[in-house]
């Protein structure tokens, strides 16, 4: 292979996103960023650059191994951020102590996670997700819920479901079948991978009762319509299977219940989350375009109590979808204008051009020296803009010339 | 009905795949019948796709969502880097054994170098320990390498232990068992929980004797 100047280069796992895919990411973020603001949250946008510290103490995260480290002048560990929860537990733990609650927060960023590179798997992943923070009950969860879906539907996926899970409901279901606290996070683990192979070993290790054993490999399939909250019920007298009837009758209110589907099994990885959990999937994508849930105890860990819901979606699978079903068609563009002029016209080409942009007609753009009406035809057609405005002298006048291309 | 899709592994585990497809009531036909080149085949009244595949493809097919369910052995996804693949159903097939194995001439030489067809699984093994050795990846015929002195060890599968015996070649230590696998990826899991539901149980349920 030939040798390519390696200034060309780019680091692994990064990516430029090109006008066509900006486009859609400009348009997905904008779509969302509404929807938010309708729903009452407020942007923050914060740093892109932490202390380690506040990824690496306090929760059991699993990013050790994942942050992208450098240090400042005094030798401290910076780290660029591995998810935007953190980030904003921190934000309102400082800053927005006088806010009345509850507080309702949105963001749209980017996170840097340094994942083992394989051919062009990504290490910077684009996010737009909320957090709405100071409320404890089921009326907050539904609300999350209910936005998580209209989110999706914004974005043009009415496919989409949304899985629902609970952590209080999988741990007071694992202290029933009588294992302990450590062999129930090791079912926990397996749980959160989905490695059922994994877990029916372990479990078959287990000095428990034939009954217990069942039950533990039963919890994964605890999925399906909310009829399974009754199924569940009838195992577990716990105050969040109430909990999560209950919520269903908000999603009914919310007009959204049939989109969200119970999976009891569902268990994150991330330690932090303590109540729902959930991921939402669409079509035929591997892996979720959004996921979140409740972490009650995380504020805690920045000094502010504060239980907490959130969810953020994943912009590059989003962007994989848009971009694979071709441009929306939602918003369509008139279609841009060029305008080009004759010699000595330049400066009556810069009037036309802001008249038109004024106008607000879509896209106009200026030819950058003088053409022949005939090059200035050809030249709109190899920009691929739809109008043609051409300024020629007419005797002692300015003619401007309209045509489509 | 949903149409799942399912990639299978060519090669070594192929056929006790299919006989056990075959057994759970499947139709395989459509692979059977088949010449061996065509890599997409369609059991239309069962609704299931059959995608064929290289084993070290399958992790990728299924975790892009090309495929919904894969066959694969155990060895191929602890050797891959991938996201998140779900396991759902040991298939008990095509078992065999990840070793360490040494020339039987040479045990207590130490360890420098070990030659493998399996640099992750060698280098995460011997990591754990804190042994340092350096892994030498090689693409075939392994137990060449104590026999020329490329390395004094190698891991690799072994199945009967008759190539180790020809080169010989003794089994110092096991890594771990290793059997075909039934994965799938987060997407399918969800969105077509219901089919695949009902696959692993009719598979679990020939495998195991009773599975629910």
């Amino acid at each position: 292979m030939e040798k390519k100047l390696q200034y060309l280069r780019k680091p692994e796992g990064f990516k430029d996103l090109l006008p066509r895919e900006a486009a859609l990411k400009r348009r997905s973020e904008l779509v969302l960023s509404r929807l938010f603001a309708a729903w009452g949250y407020r942007e923050v946008v914060p740093s892109t650059v932490e202390y380690s510290s506040i990824f690496t103490a306090g929760m059991k995260t699993d990013y050790e191994e994942k942050l992208y480290r450098f240090s400042d002048d005094r030798g401290r560990t910076l780290v660029l951020r591995p998810d935007l929860t953190l980030p904003l537990a921190r934000v309102v733990s400082t800053h927005l102590q006088e806010e009345p609650l509850p507080l309702r927060l949105f963001y749209q960023g980017s996170i840097f996670r340094y994942l083992p590179s394989k051919a062009g798997r990504q290490r910077e992943f684009h996010q737009s997700g909320v957090e709405l923070l100071g409320s404890r009950g089921p009326l907050a969860d539904a609300e999350l819920l209910a936005l998580a879906v209209a989110s999706l539907k914004a974005l043009g996926m009415g496919d989409a479901k949304i899985f629902l899970g609970n952590l209080g409901f999988v741990n007071s279901y694992l202290a029933r079948t009588g294992v302990s606290a450590e062999e129930g996070e090791r079912v926990k683990a397996h749980l959160s991978g989905k490695d059922l192979v994994g877990l029916e070993a372990y479990v078959e290790g287990l000095s428990l009762g034939r009954q217990a054993k069942e039950d533990l490999l039963g919890l994964s399939r605890l999925k399906g319509g909310r009829e399974v909250l009754a199924e569940a019920a009838a195992w577990v007298q716990h105050r969040d299977v109430g909990d999560m009837a209950e919520l269903f009758t908000i999603l009914d209110s919310h007009g959204v219940a049939g989109d969200v589907l119970v999976d009891l099994g569902l268990v994150r990885g991330l330690d932090y989350y303590t109540g729902i959990v959930f991921d939402g999937y669409t079509g035929n994508l591997g892996s979720p375009i959004c996921g979140g849930g409740r972490y009650d105890q995380l504020l805690g860990c920045f000094g502010r109590d504060l239980p907490a819901v959130g969810f953020a979606v994943n912009m590059d699978n989003v962007l994989l979808l848009l971009s694979r079903q071709g441009f929306p068609a939602d918003a369509p563009s008139p279609g841009s204008t060029l305008v080009a002029f004759a010699p000595g016209l330049q400066g009556e080409a810069c009037r036309a051009a802001a008249r038109l942009r004024e106008a607000g007609r879509g896209p106009v753009e200026m030819a950058l020296e003088p053409l022949s009406l005939g090059e200035s035809r050809r030249f709109a057609a190899e920009r691929k803009c739809r109008h043609l405005t051409y300024l020629e002298r007419q005797g002692e006048t300015t003619a401007a010339r309209e045509e489509d291309v | 009905m949903t149409e799942l899709t399912v990639a299978l592994s060519k090669g070594r585990i192929l056929n006790p795949t299919l006989d056990l497809l075959a057994r759970a009531g499947f139709d395989t036909g459509v692979v059977l019948k088949s010449s061996d080149r065509r890599l997409v085949l369609k059991d239309r009244a069962g609704g299931i796709n059959y995608i064929m595949a290289k084993p070290q493809d399958i992790p990728t097919y299924v975790e892009y969502g090309v495929a919904d369910l894969g066959v694969v052995g155990k060895d191929v996804l602890l050797e891959q880097t991938a996201g998140v693949l779900y396991e759902l159903l040991d298939l008990r097939l095509g078992y065999c054994r990840m070793v360490v194995a040494r020339h039987r001439d040479r045990l207590e030489l130490p360890i420098h170098f070990v030659a493998t067809k399996y640099p992750l699984i060698t280098e995460k093994y011997f990591q754990e320990q804190g042994r340092q050795v350096e892994v030498i990846k090689l693409h075939g015929s392994v137990e060449l390498a104590p026999l020329l002195n490329l390395a004094e060890a190698v891991v690799d599968l072994v199945s009967t232990g008759k190539t180790l015996k020809e080169n010989n070649l003794v089994e110092v230590e096991e890594i771990a068992p290793i059997t075909t696998r039934l994965v799938a990826n987060q997407g399918s899991y969800q969105m077509k929980s219901h089919r695949i539901r009902e696959f692993v149980n009719s598979l679990g349920r020939v495998v195991n004797g009773s599975h629910a």
